[in-house]
């Protein structure tokens, strides 16, 4: 942990930032987009189904899927998407880069390989959470707009006039700030399992599984302790 | 204390220990050094004996835990960070894996330090590494990823990149390790011409007693036999070759009996 700690010179690093940017964030487009999309449309069903079976209607649909995946989803599902998706990556890469001499090499040169490899990781993977998040959520809502239309008789007007009236700034705000802890997380626990990885392929293998893991449990964690922060004031 | 030429010890490893936290024993246990100016030094030893990490110790990537190591003058234990710095930058070193940065090409690995290090805008950064591409033979190679190559063109550009900015003292862990005979002493060549040329101090380690006994007898250089991170003795080829030091011994005759086998068989 005094690796992470210590006193240091950071140096903005744009190419590799911006090629970070676009890894993490630009190339998890399709798989997130996609399942948010399906959750979303899965939600709508499931809040129908049981609204109708309970409350004998189902007009609060919109409010309730909208306002579970700005506050909740969105940023929950989204992230742990990511972390499955490049949180392995990162931890394999670095523990690689460990094995083969790679880290070694940066030291000799001078190069801080938390400066050179961590903080362009650490930006790619905010991006990636707080972008991700918008995009994904507003890909679920269209989608429930849609669905709704179909199955449920409401129309996209009265749609976004439900979602709009229940989902307010602080929601989003909220949304956004669980966004970038969790993106904070990922890289940070990929980036400690790969620098602390044993040498040999068998331990890059467990690094990866390890970064996914902890990444996962820290984020469902984090997501409960923000949420009964958010409460609470 | 100031460098001078009286002294002509570039590099001292003075009573450094050193031990991983798992490890049973010290890796290098109170191991006292000297590497003269321009010289090339062979450190020889059987596996495990403690090798690269004397040679990461000499260029300040482990911390000794007990000892000092002085180079140019400087202790590495007392100097302030931008001493050290300055100091370390004055050491190169390759490695047994290469440790080629696997997602650039050659030039970029060439570039990279350069860049980096010396500030060097991209067209001067990339005119002197053409400069290090043609002095290591690789001329033609440039665009390849380090996987693309062969391994002993990996040692080369390995050695390419240590050489980029300059050092004056040279560390080479095992620059043989995985290759032929003839690409062995081709590279063992390659250092000795550079080491003409640029008149830096080395010290190579290698695990081939036949190539470090003939190369030696060459140029007239010393080695070192390394056993469980003790110098056992420094010496020509033919002192080491004549040592009455039962390990040596059995290292140089290559005996199946004796005190590196004791309890392995």
């Amino acid at each position: 942990m005094n690796y992470f700690l210590k006193n240091r010179k950071f140096r903005w690093r744009r190419e590799e930032t911006l090629e970070q940017m676009y890894v993490l964030g630009v190339q998890s487009i399709p798989i997130i987009v996609v399942s948010l999309a399906f959750i979303g449309l899965m939600m709508i069903l499931e809040l129908a189904f049981h609204m109708r079976l309970v409350l004998k209607h189902d007009s609060l649909v919109p409010a309730f899927s909208a306002v579970l995946m700005v506050r909740e989803l969105g940023p929950v599902i989204t992230c742990l998407l990511l972390t499955s998706r490049i949180g392995a990556g990162i931890a394999a890469e670095i523990g690689s880069m460990k094995v083969t001499e790679q880290l070694d090499a940066l030291k000799l040169l001078s190069i801080d390989p938390f400066d050179y490899l961590v903080i362009p990781r650490w930006i790619g993977s905010v991006f990636a959470a707080l972008s991700l998040t918008m995009i994904s959520i507003a890909v679920a809502l269209g989608g429930g707009a849609l669905l709704a239309a179909q199955k449920l008789g409401t129309s996209s007007g009265e749609y976004f006039n439900t979602v709009f009236f229940f989902v307010k700034f602080p929601d989003v705000l909220r949304c956004l700030i669980k966004a970038f802890v969790f993106g904070t997380i990922i890289p940070f626990i990929a980036s400690y399992q790969g620098f602390s990885c044993e040498l040999g392929s068998a331990a890059v293998g467990e690094a990866a599984t390890q970064a996914v893991v902890r990444a996962s449990l820290s984020i469902i964690i984090a997501d409960f302790l923000l949420t009964y922060l958010f409460y609470a004031i | 204390m100031a460098y001078t030429d009286l002294d002509n010890e570039v590099v001292k490893v003075d009573a450094v220990t050193f031990d991983y936290s798992n490890a049973a024993s010290p890796v290098i246990d109170q191991l006292t050094l000297a590497l003269k100016k321009s010289e090339i030094t062979f450190l020889i030893g059987p596996s495990g004996s403690g090798k690269t990490t004397l040679l990461k110790l000499l260029a300040g990537l482990l911390e000794p835990g007990a000892g000092d190591i002085t180079i140019q003058g400087v202790s590495l234990k007392r100097a302030n960070s931008s001493e050290r710095r300055a100091t370390l930058r004055k050491v190169a070193m390759t490695f047994q894996r290469s440790g080629l940065f696997d997602s650039k090409t050659v030039l970029e690995n060439l570039i990279f330090p350069l860049q980096e290090l010396n500030r060097l805008s991209f067209e001067k950064a990339l005119a002197e590494a053409e400069k290090v591409l043609d002095l290591v033979e690789l001329k033609g190679h440039e665009s390849k990823l380090p996987h693309e190559v062969s391994g002993g063109m990996q040692k080369r550009v390995g050695i390419g990149r240590a050489l980029a900015l300059s050092p004056e003292v040279v560390f080479y862990d095992d620059p043989t390790a995985g290759l032929d005979p003839i690409t062995s002493k081709n590279i063992i060549e390659l250092i000795i011409q550079i080491q003409k040329e640029n008149k830096t101090t080395n010290l190579i380690s290698t695990s081939d007693l036949d190539l470090a006994v003939n190369i030696s007898r060459k140029i007239a250089s010393k080695i070192a036999f390394l056993f469980e991170g003790k110098i056992l003795q420094i010496g020509t080829a033919d002192e080491i070759l004549g040592s009455i030091n039962p390990v040596i011994h059995q290292f140089t005759r290559g005996l199946l009996e004796g005190p590196l086998t004791k309890g392995a068989r």
